[in-house]
């Protein structure tokens, strides 16, 4: 009896799990179906399957959005090679060493983390104006690229568990500063550094009214900022395209998630908790 | 403790300046520096282009233009004049251009001409390129984008746009042509490059502040206007509609009309990228209910008397309460649009959508704008018979948005004073001239779908014997547009595109019933109170304390 | 903080006034490359965090539209407290994030729970990517969709239309009535994603032994949740709820792609729309700084605040 009371309970937790998977799942497909769907069709039968399947949608969507894909290709490259390789050698000397200063502006990096995104939006709207950098990737790199505290503050912890032992080693055969960093530090944290590289990408991939403000024109615009621009921008939506851009502004990340999955779970973990 | 305490603060100057040295850096070439930061301007906004055109059209609603072939090349169409000055004989280098739109994108579209003339000035000076810069968005982002690259000065080394806003109008960023204007175009036959705007150069009113003249445009010869209403016949016969509405009377009677038979009467989207079609129907109500104040606030403090209202006699007029929310003509504004509203099409506080209702045969009534018209005409899904016609007045005289009967159509053209630093002020100033010479204004004309024509012909003369054009271009025409557009005491046509936004909130929570009308009027005033505010602290030299 | 240390320098030490200059300067030399390798973040931080929190704040005390500044002293947050819109945007943000702390309690953690109570194996595994996916799919796509689901002839009308319900049909962005209530629908049923992650990682981190020691006692599976589990988790709740907090005070996306903050004046404004708008539309980059301002006040007090509870929740244990 016990036994068929906690099958039945099971049964329960997958039947509620199907119901909120529909729902979820709902808006998703739906994104995809429209996708293929042309302007007629979709005052006809809007949530019906598409029939037949415009593939135009596509062809249009990608002439727009290629551009975009590739500025956030090199946006996210350039700007995490940099953070990450500032906020690596920071880390790094916070987390082993001693030196005249050091409590003073180590806080006064952590400080950085209480400071909301919102109080920075415009005076660094106006710093990109001012030196003319509005619709170029620049505007976008450089604000990303400042973006390390929180990377800091998950690679110094990591520094610092480090076994005193490795470095010792080290420095017995004469390394210096810079050598117990780039071959000692360097190849330990890999596996962490590129998890919080996939939190900055997936953070990067994700902001919409910062592009949005400076680099609203085709040499520099992103791509969830070309969605939206595709869709209200121009004379006449089409609006399978759009939803066909928008599934298209996706596939990248859906991409970087199979390939890396778990490295992406425990980076977007750790960006969020310590965040 | 003392000293510890300073060392760092040396050492956070030493890092200040060296921040400086290295933001200076990226100022130097802002542009060259990301390697893809200039994508092919072609590639993208092609996307502009709607993929319809590729279905066949039916043949008996087809206009004579759309018969010819697209291709610029062919042997049917007049060749471009030829573009070489002596003057400047040896212009060389790269002519960044900032588009409204992708101007090459669509053969069929009006802009599409000018498009033909830039390629064919480039074809005739060999060491130029043109690289295009489409700029796209909602015209007000368009204009947000103007303005904020004017001011970060990454603007282009020439913009062009489709018409000119007063509140982007800035002296300080932009050429002024004044001169050039004074001295003869190279080519050109006339004494001053002035003569060359038909028209006696009307187009260049509207863009010059203090004898400072910041744009040029290709005139349009004619009257035509910019806007009009496409009305769908099939719905008009259901309605048992004889005769399109002249008067507001006959135009509400219509409506009713058409609502009982189960159209939606009148389209009229609040929200996205066709919010401005709202208002400029406040434009059009607005100039007949504040015809007194208009005449009071233009030539207001100092200002030249030209049935045009400035930012500055706005701004004036709201100071010395000559426009204000206790005026009738605002609480009629409002009270108009809310018994008007019952008519509009559903939703028309909601995002737009998606496609286009009118051509989907669900409204009877859509404003247009011209340049737009080749989308409803080239749509092969427009089985129906259609035509246009122009808003009955609601009192006085109905007058037209746009620049009617100032070159309306053609495109405005500027200069960024940043030009003139890159050394590229000689190779946009020649492009611009070339434009502009009758010549090319000639062929403009030649290959408008409205051919230009003499003002005031009227729609029997710019169409002869083609009943299909006439029908479809009656409401640019007619009636005829000659100096007979809104003055512009309204938020639109003086603060900008932008601050419309805010009005058109106002109305949407009036219409809605979030707002009674005691309150509608008082954000409107506190809107109208915080624009002059701003626009006086931008301009010192109004000296509006005095006024 | 100084656990560990691994000093090439010797630590400094604290050494009488006279000296210490000369002990700071003969640090300072020979840490020289310790310096240059934090120089590149502290460069940025200047650039992109110091200067611009202290121009904002000092901006929002002006009139500044990029060509002129022009102190106008606190004209500015007269007028944002004078707006009757400025207010109902901070009450559309405070009904926002209520409706999301509400959220954030509840749909993700019954979906973590449900997962992480089947047994270890495939269907687990597979209920966990299914809800883990969704990640993937950037926000503001989810929000353009979700846009298009609320349109007039939008999926949400069509279902309800479908299932006989068609009098329940609205235009649910274009009703002051459901404009606010549709942003924060948004998402539904808001079991997918980061919070789903972060409640399944903390249920399953729960030794087995504490439940089968309550499974012992005949405790049962509702009981065994809230008075075991559900304590040990409280740490992840409460971070989740600091972070929805936090983003909701400060997010924007969803009102400006589907509303632009209507309709009307203030059908879904909240105040860092309010804030974006200024400065895009009005290019007021002066007023716009004054909301940015408030907004880092309300955020630090609020995190402030969280801070001296949890310092006060660990010194309690």
């Amino acid at each position: 009896m016990a036994h068929f009371r906690r099958h039945l309970g099971q049964y329960a937790i997958h039947a509620i799990l199907l119901i909120l998977a529909i729902f979820t799942a709902i808006p998703l497909i739906t994104l995809v179906n429209l996708s293929f769907k042309d302007p007629y069709q979709f005052n006809v039968d809007p949530m019906g399957p598409a029939s037949p399947l415009t593939f135009e949608n596509y062809a249009l969507a990608w002439r727009f959005m290629q551009d975009p894909l590739l500025h956030n290709i090199i946006v996210g490259i350039v700007s995490i090679t940099a953070s990450i390789a500032m906020a690596a050698a920071t880390a790094f000397v916070f987390a082993r060493f001693e030196f005249p200063g050091r409590n003073w502006l180590f806080g006064a990096l952590m400080l950085i983390l209480l400071v909301p995104s919102t109080v920075l939006f415009v005076p660094t709207y106006q710093l990109i104006i001012q030196f003319s950098l509005q619709n170029t990737l620049w505007s976008l790199i450089l604000p990303y690229a400042a973006h390390q505290s929180l990377i800091i503050v998950v690679l110094r912890s990591f520094f610092a568990e480090l076994p005193s032992e490795m470095f010792d080693a080290a420095k017995v055969d004469g390394a210096g500063v810079w050598q117990l960093f780039t071959r000692i530090a360097i190849p330990l944290s890999l596996p962490v550094m590129s998890a919080m590289a996939i939190f900055q990408i997936w953070w990067i991939w994700n902001d919409y009214a910062w592009p949005s403000l400076v680099a609203n024109a085709p040499e520099a615009r992103t791509a969830v900022a070309a969605v939206i621009f595709f869709n209200d921008g121009m004379f006449r939506p089409e609006p399978g395209a759009g939803m066909a851009a928008a599934v298209i502004a996706a596939i990248p990340m859906v991409i970087l998630f199979l390939v890396s999955m778990r490295t992406f779970v425990a980076g977007i973990t750790a960006g969020a908790l310590k965040g | 403790m003392f000293a510890l305490r300073k060392i760092p603060i040396w050492l956070a100057l030493a890092l200040l300046l060296m921040l400086v040295v290295a933001c200076a850096a990226p100022t130097a070439a802002p542009t060259s520096a990301p390697p893809t930061a200039a994508p092919a301007p072609t590639k993208a906004p092609e996307a502009t282009k709607p993929p319809a055109t590729t279905a066949p059209q039916p043949a008996a609603t087809k206009p004579p233009e759309a018969t010819k072939p697209p291709a610029p090349t062919t042997a049917a169409k007049p060749a471009a004049p030829v573009a070489t000055a002596a003057s400047r004989a040896n212009l060389k280098g790269e002519l960044v251009m900032n588009t409204w739109r992708d101007i090459g994108a669509d053969p069929k579209h009006p802009n599409y001409t000018l498009y033909l003339l830039f390629q064919e000035w480039q074809k005739n000076h060999p060491g130029v390129t043109i690289k295009y810069q489409p700029m796209l968005g909602t015209v007000v982002e368009i204009f947000g984008y103007i303005t904020t690259n004017l001011r970060s000065k990454t603007l282009a080394d020439g913009v062009m746009q489709v018409f000119p806003s007063p509140a982007q109008l800035d002296p300080d960023l932009q050429y002024d042509f004044s001169a050039d204007l004074a001295k003869q175009n190279p080519y050109s036959a006339n004494k001053t490059w002035k003569e060359d705007f038909p028209l006696s150069a009307v187009a260049l009113n509207d863009v010059t502040v203090k004898d400072k003249v910041l744009m040029v445009g290709t005139t349009y010869v004619g009257d035509l206007g910019d806007t009009a209403i496409l009305y769908n016949q099939e719905w008009l016969d259901k309605a048992g509609i004889k005769t399109l509405p002249k008067t507001w009377a006959e135009f509400y009677d219509a409506m009713a009309k058409l609502k009982t038979a189960g159209a939606q009467p009148w389209y009229m989207p609040m929200a996205g990228n066709e919010a401005y079609i709202f208002t400029w129907y406040v434009n059009i109500l607005a100039d007949q209910l504040y015809d007194d104040a208009i005449k009071e606030c233009d030539g207001a403090a100092g200002d030249k008397k030209d049935n045009r209202i400035s930012q500055m006699e706005i701004s004036w007029c709201i100071k010395k309460a000559k426009l204000s929310s206790k005026h009738l003509g605002t609480t009629k504004l409002f009270e108009e649009m809310k018994k008007w509203s019952a008519y509009w099409h559903e939703g028309y506080q909601a995002p737009p959508p998606a496609g286009d209702p009118f051509i989907q045969g669900k409204v009877a009534f859509r404003s247009i704008v011209r340049i737009n018209m080749p989308f409803v005409e080239n749509d092969p899904n427009v089985k129906f018979k259609w035509g246009s016609f122009y808003l009955p007045p609601l009192q006085g005289q109905a007058r037209r948005v746009g620049n009617a009967g100032a070159g309306s159509g053609s495109q405005y053209m500027f200069i960024p004073k940043t030009t003139q630093d890159k050394g590229k002020l000689d190779l946009a100033l020649d492009l611009l001239q070339y434009v502009t010479a009758p010549k090319s204004i000639e062929y403009w004309c030649t290959l408008q779908t409205v051919p230009c024509y003499q003002p005031g012909s009227g729609i029997e003369k710019v169409f002869p014997g083609n009943a299909v054009m006439q029908e479809r271009y009656r409401g640019f025409i007619e009636p005829p547009a000659v100096d007979n557009r809104v003055r512009g005491l309204d938020i639109n046509n003086t603060y900008g595109q932008a601050s419309t936004t805010n009005e058109t909130k106002i109305f949407q929570d009036y219409l809605s019933g979030a707002m009674t009308l005691d309150q509608a009027l008082t954000a409107y005033q506190r809107l109208l109170d915080q624009l002059a505010d701003t626009a006086i602290r931008q301009h010192p030299e109004w000296n509006a304390d005095k006024w | 903080m100084m656990s560990q240390e691994l000093t090439i320098a010797k630590p400094i030490p604290r050494a009488k006034s006279s000296q210490r200059v000369a002990t700071l300067v003969e640090g300072v030399r020979r840490n020289w490359l310790l310096y240059v390798l934090i120089l590149p973040t502290f460069l940025f931080s200047i650039a992109f965090y110091y200067y611009p929190m202290a121009s904002g704040i000092y901006h929002s005390f002006t009139y500044w539209d990029i060509k002129r500044t022009i102190w106008i002293g606190f004209e500015n947050y007269q007028r944002m407290f004078d707006d009757p819109v400025a207010l109902a945007a901070w009450r559309n943000m405070l009904t926002i994030l209520v409706s999301q702390l509400v959220i954030v309690m509840t749909t993700p953690l019954l979906g973590a729970a449900l997962v992480a109570h089947l047994r270890p194996g495939l269907a687990q595994y597979g209920w966990r990517m299914m809800f883990v996916m969704p990640i993937v799919v950037p926000a503001t796509v989810v929000v353009f969709v979700w846009r298009w689901f609320y349109g007039g002839d939008g999926g949400l009308n069509t279902i309800l239309r479908a299932l006989g319900l068609g009098a329940l049909t609205h235009l649910w962005l274009g009703e002051n009535a459901t404009a606010l209530w549709a942003i924060i629908g948004t998402g539904f049923p808001w079991v997918a994603g980061l919070n789903f992650l972060i409640y399944l990682a903390a249920l399953q981190s729960i030794p087995e032994e504490l439940l089968d020691a309550a499974r012992v006692d005949g405790a049962s599976a509702f009981r065994r949740f809230f008075q075991i589990e559900l304590p040990l988790i409280r740490n992840q709740m409460m971070v989740l709820i600091v972070l929805t907090f936090i983003f909701y005070l400060r997010s924007f996306d969803a009102p400006l792609i589907m509303t632009n903050g209507g309709p009307g004046m203030a059908g879904t404004l909240v105040p860092g729309l309010q804030m974006y708008r200024a400065v895009r539309d009005d290019l007021d980059l002066g007023y716009g700084s004054a909301i940015g301002t408030v907004l880092f006040v309300v955020t630090l007090g609020l995190m402030l605040i969280n801070q001296l509870i949890s310092r006060r929740q660990k010194s309690d244990a």
